[in-house]
């Protein structure tokens, strides 16, 4: 079971990198990808879980961390 | 090993990383319309309602609304924003075209009640200048309209 590893707005911190076993600017550049083709605002938050899922505020899966990298 | 390793790390760590994407979205949106209008494959496109999977390990989603979503991150190997900018208003203006395509793209998201947006990406080591929109690019995406959102940060 996955666990949440992040829940807020804005970008997530490094913890949260290395969290999931990647550089910092991995993930600014994976969850700005994810969100755009998403269409999300930057704004927008996100939640990210400990196997690369990304999900919109409602809980809908919007893409994994891994398959932008 | 361990040294190599931390070095390399380092490096990458100051390396500057930028790009730039280009969508519309909207619930009437046409995928394949916008493809052959700009001349371009998409990074990522559906259609509102469709089922897609954005990549192996990402679960299949279902379109909230139709997006055409184009990225510059591994079409353009520069580490200039403007760069990525400049590709990303030769879709929409190419060279001799006379805003001919400009007004077709128009016509449509007047037609089917698209937005379009654009996004900037860059990161880059502490000591680094943020980059500016040019406004050459500004201007130009003003026309169309697509809003301008940026992702700055340093590292």
């Amino acid at each position: 079971m996955a666990r949440v590893i992040w829940n807020q707005r804005g970008n997530p911190p490094k913890y949260v990198s290395n969290k999931l076993g990647i550089q910092h600017w991995q993930l600014g550049e994976a969850i700005h990808e994810i969100k755009a083709a998403g269409n999300l605002r930057a704004t927008d938050g996100v939640v990210i879980y400990d196997d690369g899922t990304v999900t919109d505020d409602h809980g809908d899966p919007i893409g994994n961390i891994y398959d932008e990298i | 090993m361990a040294i190599p390793s931390a070095i390399s790390m380092m490096k990458s760590e100051n390396t500057i990383r930028t790009f730039a994407t280009l969508r519309f979205a909207g619930d009437a949106l046409d995928p394949d319309e916008i493809s052959r209008v700009v001349k371009e494959t998409p990074t990522r496109a559906y259609k509102k309602g469709q089922r897609y999977r954005p990549g192996p390990r990402g679960p299949e989603i279902t379109g909230k609304t139709g997006v055409w979503y184009f990225s510059t991150k591994r079409k353009i190997p520069s580490k200039d924003l403007a760069d990525h900018l400049d590709a990303l208003v030769r879709l929409l203006f190419p060279f001799g075209d006379q805003d001919r395509r400009l007004k077709e793209i128009r016509d449509i998201m007047k037609r089917e009640n698209l937005q379009a947006h654009v996004t900037c990406f860059w990161r880059g080591p502490s000591d680094a200048n943020q980059p500016s929109i040019p406004s050459v690019v500004s201007g130009a995406l003003h026309r169309l309209p697509a809003d301008i959102e940026v992702d700055f940060a340093t590292e």
